[in-house]
């Protein structure tokens, strides 16, 4: 019985193209699950950590609050696809992208499509209406990613939403994300989200959370140089591989 | 059977009376010979090739029977140069082309050799005939460049002569030959020869080739076979200048891009056939719109790549027009067609697929409407100690992956170099180790104004009017490292206000200081010491 309104539920997913939702069922009997194919971040634990990296065809996240190095690890992420000969894409929503940072992670720039979004600074003419500049810019670089996605032929697509305010981010319609993951789906291609929260992750994808790591400051604002700060990473979610969960690594990150 | 049509160069004629059937009006006066003696020359037949400044050769196999025996057929050819303005010419007929060019200038009027009797018909002829062949009289684009006459010389704006549009890459001269060419027909030679008392062509035919060879060497062998009539290579006809453009007028006129979509297809797909039959591409296209006002918008798309997909190429029409519109309604639409030599691609197993530069043009073109051209690219450094200072490129993919350049080894981290660090962190899955990357940050490309509290020379509180980036107490701070730059574009320290350096339009002169606020962030400010001002420059994330 159970099994036949399992079938039920899968029908109509798949009816109303939901199925990729759908997470391999481990009941005994069933076969392993084949392991997705991966893209590494670079840093050797990490992969070790997410199972090899992140999954082609998905969007996956990189989340965390305001200097918790997310940041850092989105450039050795790129620096690792780059050296493998991926062309990458950023669109950068806020226009906040370093490229000397870039450089000195190891990217080749020319192998980088940068999209440069608006900055929403005090200076714009528009302050008064900061939110709803907010939300047309971060509308633009929707279209920006959905077009880099149709396009093709990028190793790796990244959309930059760590300054966009949540109010904007919470209007942005759920069918926009499931139809990046339709475009997305099948290319040889990792779709990466750069956030402050978790916000759009696809059913195939994985969520690395970054978090300040304890007493780093102390150790970090020795001296008259900034020497840099830890941060803790942990898979927050991972649905194909659930063993993958809530593993942990400290990563140091060095000025 | 092959003709040659030869033009004699005679005192007061120099035969460079521009030709009315020419029609290369733009033409200098030193191809006016060569445009009229090929138009003769295919009035009779489509295989020509021009040979010299003054000599064209053409294959007349079945113009018999539309223009009678071989004497008329000269004769007619004769009469056509002529009308033509170009005074009168020598015609030849043989059955090979070096015997009908060595006839042609020898003799004047119509001279018809029955195949055959090349080698006894060229026998009573002048040694010096075969200076006909001599680098001084090969056509100026086969010469080398220092001998090239000015007007012959290819210029960056002018279009390629008649002789160098007609010819295709492979085809090859009479005179040419493979590399070395200028050693093989040396005219030293003839001078050896005529030394030796050697006076006509059957005197040179009749040596001994192995004796000749031992002598002069390849040279004198080249020089045998064309005085015994022979060919070096067979004739490969010159292609006539072909342009790819097209244009349409409007019965009512135009002014939304999506008809206009309509009609730019209907331009577009006949001209990219015809790019394809050639094996060409656009390398530019070149759009004009005549407006109802009597004016003309005129657009020039440059191509990163040869294209002749006429989607690709509409689409980016389309969106350049999206940017640059009309400013009236277009009642006549003309577009042009710069063709290159189509892209040859070597794909490749072993390697990743890359984009197609169609792909790539039209990404970044849509991604300029929606963006801004400025804005999409590819991100480069620049020399300078500026903070925060960059430089936008165009982005292109290169097809053999060149750019592919390998991974530099990461400052920190990198495949093989990860530093592993002792410290361990317990968690639920064990003991994992600690790894380094690379700082990163994320700047704020116009620097937000901070209001910061100094207690004993160190910022203590730091707060701003941006929502999201209120600050707060300073907990921690590295710092000050100063830095200063490009003060010969400060005009005076009167006239120079923070936003001015911030801008790139002054110098930069300030203290920079890394500071973790209460909010959980670390920044990094900076005073600028010509205004006092403070900001925050960038978050390090």
């Amino acid at each position: 019985m159970s099994a036949v309104c399992r079938a039920d539920v899968e029908a109509l997913l798949r009816t109303r193209k939901l199925d990729r939702t759908l997470v391999p069922f481990g009941s005994p009997g069933a076969g392993t699950p084949p392991a997705p194919l991966t893209m590494a971040t670079g840093v050797a634990e990490l992969d070790r950590q997410l199972g090899g990296g992140f999954p082609l065809g998905q969007f996956s996240e990189i989340v965390g609050p305001r200097s918790s190095g997310r940041t850092s690890l989105l450039m050795q992420t790129l620096a690792a696809a780059v050296g493998r000969g991926e062309l990458v894409a950023l669109v950068d929503t806020f226009d906040m992208f370093d490229p000397e940072s870039a450089a000195a992670a190891g990217i080749v720039l020319s192998q980088m499509l940068w999209v440069r979004g608006e900055a929403c600074t005090p200076a714009s003419p528009l302050v008064a209406s900061r939110q709803s500049r907010a939300e047309h810019v971060l509308s633009r670089s929707l279209k920006a990613l959905n077009l880099i996605l149709q396009a093709g032929g990028f190793g790796m697509v990244v959309l930059d939403l760590t300054e966009a305010p949540a109010a904007a981010l919470r209007r942005v319609p759920m069918t926009t994300w499931l139809r990046f993951q339709r475009v997305l789906e099948g290319q040889e291609a990792v779709g990466l989200i750069l956030g402050a929260a978790p916000l759009s992750r696809s059913a195939g994808g994985v969520t690395v959370s970054l978090a300040p790591g304890a007493g780093r400051a102390a150790r970090g604002f020795e001296g008259r140089v900034f020497r840099g700060f830890e941060s803790d990473v942990r898979t927050a979610r991972a649905r194909l591989v659930p063993g993958l969960t809530d593993a942990r690594t400290r990563l140091r990150i060095s000025a | 059977m092959f003709a040659c049509l030869y033009l004699p160069a005679m005192p007061g004629h120099t035969g460079l009376k521009p030709c009315a059937t020419a029609g290369h009006s733009g033409a200098n006066k030193g191809e006016a010979p060569f445009a009229g003696l090929l138009e003769v020359a295919r009035t009779f037949s489509p295989r020509v090739d021009a040979q010299s400044e003054r000599t064209v050769t053409l294959d007349i196999d079945g113009v018999s029977r539309l223009f009678g025996d071989n004497q008329a057929v000269g004769a007619r050819m004769r009469r056509a140069a002529a009308d033509a303005g170009l005074g009168p010419v020598h015609v030849a007929m043989a059955a090979t082309r070096t015997a009908a060019m060595l006839l042609a200038a020898a003799r004047a009027g119509v001279t018809v050799v029955p195949p055959g009797d090349e080698v006894a018909a060229l026998a009573p002829l002048p040694l010096r005939t075969l200076e006909v062949f001599s680098p001084e009289n090969r056509p100026a684009t086969f010469s080398s460049a220092e001998n090239r006459p000015a007007t012959f010389f290819p210029s960056k704006n002018r279009p390629a002569t008649f002789l160098e549009r007609g010819r295709e890459k492979g085809s090859r001269s009479i005179f040419e030959c493979d590399k070395g060419s200028r050693s093989v027909f040396d005219p030293a030679a003839l001078a050896v020869l005529a030394r030796w008392g050697i006076r006509t062509l059957g005197q040179l035919a009749a040596l001994p080739a192995a004796e000749l060879s031992g002598r002069l060497g390849q040279a004198g062998l080249q020089w045998q076979r064309l005085a015994r009539g022979e060919d070096p290579g067979p004739l490969v006809p010159a292609r006539d200048e072909e342009t790819f453009d097209a244009t349409t007028e409007l019965e009512w006129p135009i002014e939304d891009l999506e008809p206009l979509s309509f009609v730019l297809s209907g331009l577009l797909e006949p001209l990219c056939q015809r790019l394809e039959r050639r094996d060409r591409g656009a390398a530019v296209l070149h759009l004009q719109l005549r407006l109802v006002t009597k004016d003309t918008h005129a657009r020039q798309l440059q191509l990163p790549a040869p294209m002749r997909d006429p989607k690709v190429l509409r689409t980016l029409l389309l969106l350049d027009l999206e940017s640059h519109p009309a400013p009236a309604g277009i009642d006549r639409v003309t577009l042009c067609i710069d063709p290159t030599p189509g892209r040859i691609v070597q794909d490749s197993l072993l390697t990743r697929a890359r984009p197609a530069p169609e792909q790539v043009s039209t990404l970044l073109a849509r991604l300029g409407a929606l963006m801004g051209e400025s804005r999409c690219g590819s991100p480069a450094l620049v020399d300078s100690h500026r903070p925060g200072a960059f430089a936008m490129t165009p982005f292109r993919v290169t097809e053999d992956g060149t750019d592919n350049t390998r991974l530099k080894p990461c400052a920190t981290a990198d495949h093989s170099g990860l530093q592993l660090e002792g410290s361990m962190v317990r968690s639920g899955t064990g003991l994992q180790p600690c790894v380094t990357a690379k700082a990163a940050l994320r700047r704020f490309r116009l620097p937000v104004p901070a209001r910061v509290l100094i207690d004993q020379g160190r910022p203590i509180q730091v707060r701003t009017d941006r929502p999201g980036l209120t600050g707060g107490q300073v907990s921690r701070c590295a710092g000050p490292w100063r830095t200063s730059g490009e003060w010969w574009k400060t005009k005076g320290a009167s006239s120079v206000s923070g936003i001015e350096a911030l801008w790139g339009l002054a110098g930069w002169n300030r203290d920079e200081w890394d500071v973790a606020l209460g909010d959980g962030g670390i920044y990094r400010i900076f005073e600028d010491r010509v205004s006092g001002r403070w900001f925050v420059d960038a978050v390090i994330d």
